[in-house]
């Protein structure tokens, strides 16, 4: 290579002195250079590192430890699911158990048709239990508080014998409806009046 | 021998030059040779003429200027002998002042005056080096070894070619004939004698032979020479007209051995080695032998090294004989070469400063290197860590998804559940509540008969009945005083709660009203 040789003939031509001197200027240029700025970039790039690797690392442990909390919180959610739907099994057997039962109390469940025909009756009843109606009065309400949320009085007046409006009393009470005489009368004169109460319930 | 040893285990950076001394190659025009000295062999080289083989050749008689003069003893130790040879070259051996000349020289100290010695001093113009191996140099940068034959028969000895004695070594050239005088594996002297196979030509261009010119002439010399065995009758005025003039240039020869019997305190001469520029002359070697009266032999020193029986220059071979020889005890004294090959890297300053430079990068660039590395080292850990970390965003974003839809799960089987709980509720409270209006509420028209029933049995008639805010209001009458105590004993006897006023008789009726509660 021609540099090579060209590098030979310049120390060639030169004393020891010269040559030593040289080689002196290239280590102090060398050595500026890797101190100057070589020395303090590595530095820096070593110690961005490092501080970053710290930083990571934390980042890392956060992680790690959110993620064993979270698993811990799986395995807790997952438990209680299964509890829950155990639970969830459990109780919707007993509202299928309880539906079915509520079905048998569909007597109790307000129609307006089959109260309707309630009162239409009543008074064919009455005549067929031989009596006569003389008065007939019904009115209805709603309350929202209890289960038993409607309601209608019924307020017949009419005359008969005791008897007959034994009968007559007996027939109704004797319905599977929720139905309560509030007051009754007769009086020597066979006149009477009764104060039913049809009870009902409306979802 | 330790630091021999230790030489060759040198990796080849290392050691000054990268040669071996095991191949030998010689080049001269578009001869060829590699000698294996080891393996007394030598082939024609067809290979890369830069390599660690030893690259020789050598400076033909007819270059070099040859100049001998004798000096006394005591002078030589006064003088730098170097300059001093210069000098009386210069001055004295007719060579140009304005050619620079390469001048080696040898101090022979044989001569039976002892208060004198002689320098036998073989000149060559450097323009003669730097212009005949021009090829060579182009394509190596080197040549290891030029060497001068009258030199050069030295190394016959040293390699143990031939067996040390008082030799004489004649080359006939075409006009001039080269003496070399060695004696016991010395150089004892060079003489030129001028005239030489020119006049052997000339006489025989005289005899006006047929188509003769110089190159019958060679071919009259190599192949018949003066051999009379080779020669028809007819031909016999042609030997007897080379043996004629070789015997001439015998005798001069002759004579001069004689001249070296009488200046140098030797032996006899014992052996002779003749040839010529044409190569050996055929019948010439017994021809000398029977006109002289000493053993003579053509130049086949590399006869032992032949196996391929090939053409060998026998001058090459001289030169690759030397140049191993001189390699192997390091004796460049006779070395015609201006392009010696150049030490290994380190041992250049190109090479030094190199390692100059190599070393500072790596003792200021060690602990940046360092630091780099361990930064490097970090920012590989980093990656690392931040693809942990991103995959560990990942999974936590999918354990965190996964939680939220246990959550969202959980909250809805709740839900659900409490749902279920309120219809259950709901249902158990409707049923309760069901039952209890059902079961709480006693028939009016039971418990009207009830007591009607008692009141029957006892005689009480009923007046009138009012019922209101659960309590029965019953007016009775009975024709008996004791039809309503009794009536009302059985009510009680029978569960029910009695009120009563009191028991009035008016109109002949036992008249009262009862108060039920429910």
């Amino acid at each position: 290579m021609k540099w090579i040789s060209e590098i030979d003939e310049f120390f060639y031509s030169k004393t020891l002195k010269d040559t030593v001197m040289i080689y002196l200027m290239i280590i102090s240029v060398i050595g500026f250079f890797f101190f100057y700025y070589l020395l303090p970039a590595a530095k820096k790039y070593r110690d961005n590192e490092f501080k970053f690797y710290n930083s990571t690392k934390t980042q890392l442990q956060d992680l790690k430890n959110r993620k064993t909390v979270l698993n811990s919180k799986i395995i807790l959610t997952t438990k209680k699911i299964k509890n829950l739907s155990l639970t969830k099994i459990s109780l919707k057997k007993e509202k299928e158990f309880f539906d079915e039962l509520i079905k048998l109390f569909d007597f109790v469940e307000f129609n307006k048709y089959k109260w309707g025909f309630f009162v239409k009756n009543i008074v064919v009843n009455a005549q067929e239990e031989g009596l006569k109606i003389i008065s007939f009065t019904n009115s209805f309400f709603s309350d929202n508080k209890g289960i038993i949320n409607k309601k209608m009085e019924i307020v017949l007046k009419g005359k008969g014998e005791y008897k007959n409006l034994l009968y007559f009393l007996y027939e109704y009470e004797n319905l599977k409806d929720l139905l309560k005489i509030e007051s009754l009368g007769i009086d020597k004169n066979k006149d009477f009046h009764i104060k039913f109460t049809l009870y009902g319930y409306e979802r | 021998m330790k630091l021999t040893i230790l030489n060759k285990l040198k990796p080849s950076f290392l050691k000054k030059f990268d040669y071996t001394t095991d191949e030998v190659i010689g080049i001269k025009d578009n001869e060829k040779f590699v000698l294996y000295p080891k393996r007394k062999l030598i082939r024609i080289y067809r290979g890369n003429l830069k390599s660690k083989a030893i690259l020789s050749s050598y400076i033909p008689i007819e270059q070099a200027i040859f100049y001998s003069f004798e000096i006394e003893k005591n002078v030589i130790e006064k003088v730098d002998i170097d300059n001093f040879v210069e000098t009386k070259v210069y001055e004295e051996a007719g060579v140009s002042e304005i050619e620079k000349y390469l001048i080696k020289y040898k101090i022979i100290d044989s001569v039976k005056d002892e208060k004198i010695v002689t320098i036998e001093a073989i000149i060559v113009p450097e323009s003669y080096i730097k212009h005949s191996y021009k090829d060579i140099i182009e394509k190596t940068g080197y040549i290891d070894y030029i060497s001068f034959p009258a030199f050069a028969y030295k190394a016959l000895y040293e390699e143990n070619i031939i067996k040390k004695a008082n030799d004489l070594f004649v080359v006939f050239l075409y006009d001039k004939v080269f003496l070399t005088f060695y004696n016991e594996g010395e150089l004892l002297s060079i003489v030129t004698i001028s005239g030489g196979l020119d006049k052997i030509y000339e006489a025989l261009e005289k005899m006006k032979i047929k188509n003769f010119n110089i190159n019958v002439f060679e071919k009259l010399l190599t192949k018949k020479g003066v051999n009379p065995l080779k020669y028809t009758n007819m031909e016999k005025i042609v030997l007897n007209e080379l043996q004629k003039e070789f015997l001439s240039l015998i005798n001069i020869i002759n004579s001069q051995i004689e001249k070296i019997d009488s200046k140098y305190n030797i032996g006899q001469i014992e052996r002779i080695y003749v040839t010529s520029e044409y190569g050996n002359i055929e019948g010439l070697r017994d021809y000398i032998q029977e006109s002289i009266g000493i053993d003579a032999f053509g130049f086949d020193f590399y006869e032992e090294y032949n196996l391929d029986r090939l053409a060998v220059n026998p001058f090459l071979f001289l030169g690759m004989i030397e140049a191993h020889n001189a390699y192997v005890k390091n004796e460049q004294g006779y070395n015609f070469s201006l392009y010696l090959r150049k030490p290994t890297l380190f041992y250049r300053p190109s090479g030094r400063l190199l390692l100059l430079v190599f070393l500072a990068i790596f003792v200021f660039g060690i602990y940046p290197l360092y630091l780099y590395i361990n930064g490097f080292n970090y920012h590989k850990k980093n990656q690392s860590l931040q693809k942990e970390i991103h995959n560990l965003i990942i999974e936590n974003a999918k354990l965190t998804q996964l939680l939220e839809k246990n959550k969202k799960k959980e909250k809805q089987i709740l839900k659900e559940n409490m749902e279920y709980k309120k219809n259950i509720s709901f249902a158990k409270n409707f049923i309760k509540t069901i039952y209890e209006f059902k079961y709480g509420y006693i028939p009016k028209s039971l418990e009207m008969t009830d007591i009607t029933k008692v009141m029957n049995k006892n005689k009480v008639y009923l007046k009138e009945m009012e019922y209101e805010n659960s309590e029965f209001q019953w007016k009775v009458f009975a024709f008996k005083e004791t039809n309503i105590p009794n009536m009302v004993n059985d009510l009680i006897k029978k569960g029910f709660k009695i009120k009563m006023d009191g028991i009035y008789f008016k109109d002949g009726k036992y008249n009262s009203t009862i108060r039920i509660e429910e």
